[in-house]
């Protein structure tokens, strides 16, 4: 059957983790040296001036394929101590894998308007990337083979609304925290 | 020489594998596939119309957007 075999688990925690590893590293040397060298002022005029090639297809990208992909993997990952205990797979993890999906969306989106701000950028944009965002979750959806035995990202068959305007809740926080920091 | 290497390591490179990204993104979404449930195969350049035609969409109107706002906003010196 299509059970991954344990070579095939070692290899995506390897992956995942030099990979994140790898993220951190990046992220702490780039605030280290921006003190030195203003690389986010370079960095923050580049995306800017070439706004509709980066922020357009890439958010939903990373949003869904890395930081959804990895927190299932993960959970996929932890849930293998124990998986003997885990009767039927697909009802097991189908609706956390959902729930990550909604997560995703909203919290990711929700760091994607600010970082839109941050960029000095106006609202059209904000609604530019969250409807790029919706494109992309009406059709993500977690794949089960064989019962659960094998796991992974699929589409689905047709574009689900209800999954799609799930990132849309990303401007409530937004627009709540800025309220209530106006206000402050 | 050390600035621009820092530049290129930490600015240029990482926007080039975003922009790769999206190319390999696109490749899939026109022309690829995605693995399907129990082994099978979906072909995405037949399947998934909504992104297929959803993304040039906002990608045309984002540029517009973008193109006007720009300079409409630049003798304020503001971003669009």
């Amino acid at each position: 059957m299509s059970k991954p075999s344990y070579n095939l688990r070692f290899d995506l925690l390897t992956f995942s983790i030099v990979f994140v590893a790898l993220a951190v590293v990046y992220v702490v040397a780039f605030r280290w040296l921006d003190r030195r060298h203003a690389l986010a002022s370079l960095a923050k005029s580049v995306v800017s001036r070439f706004a509709p090639g980066f922020l357009i297809i890439a958010p939903p990208i990373i949003t869904y394929g890395f930081v959804c992909g990895a927190l299932s993997l993960g959970f996929g990952l932890i849930c293998l101590l124990f998986d003997e205990r885990i009767s039927n797979p697909e009802a097991f993890f189908r609706p956390i894998f959902k729930g990550f999906e909604y997560l995703c969306g909203v919290g990711c989106g929700y760091l994607w308007l600010r970082f839109t701000a941050w960029m000095g950028l106006r609202w059209p944009w904000y609604l530019f990337i969250l409807a790029s965002h919706g494109l992309v979750a009406g059709y993500r959806e977690a794949r089960f083979d064989y019962g659960g035995r094998g796991m992974g990202p699929t589409v689905t068959e047709h574009f689900v609304l209800l999954d799609a305007l799930v990132p849309l809740l990303a401007l409530l926080p937004y627009y709540l925290f800025h309220a209530r920091k106006n206000a402050a | 020489m050390r600035i621009v290497i820092i530049r290129l390591f930490m600015v240029y490179l990482p926007l080039t594998f975003v922009a790769l990204l999206q190319v390999a993104a696109l490749l899939t979404i026109y022309g690829g596939s995605i693995g399907g449930p129990n082994g099978t195969t979906i072909d995405l350049g037949t399947h998934v119309t909504g992104l297929r035609f959803g993304w040039p969409v906002l990608l045309v109107a984002a540029t517009i957007y973008h193109v006007i706002a720009r300079r409409t906003t630049a003798e304020k010196g503001e971003h669009p």
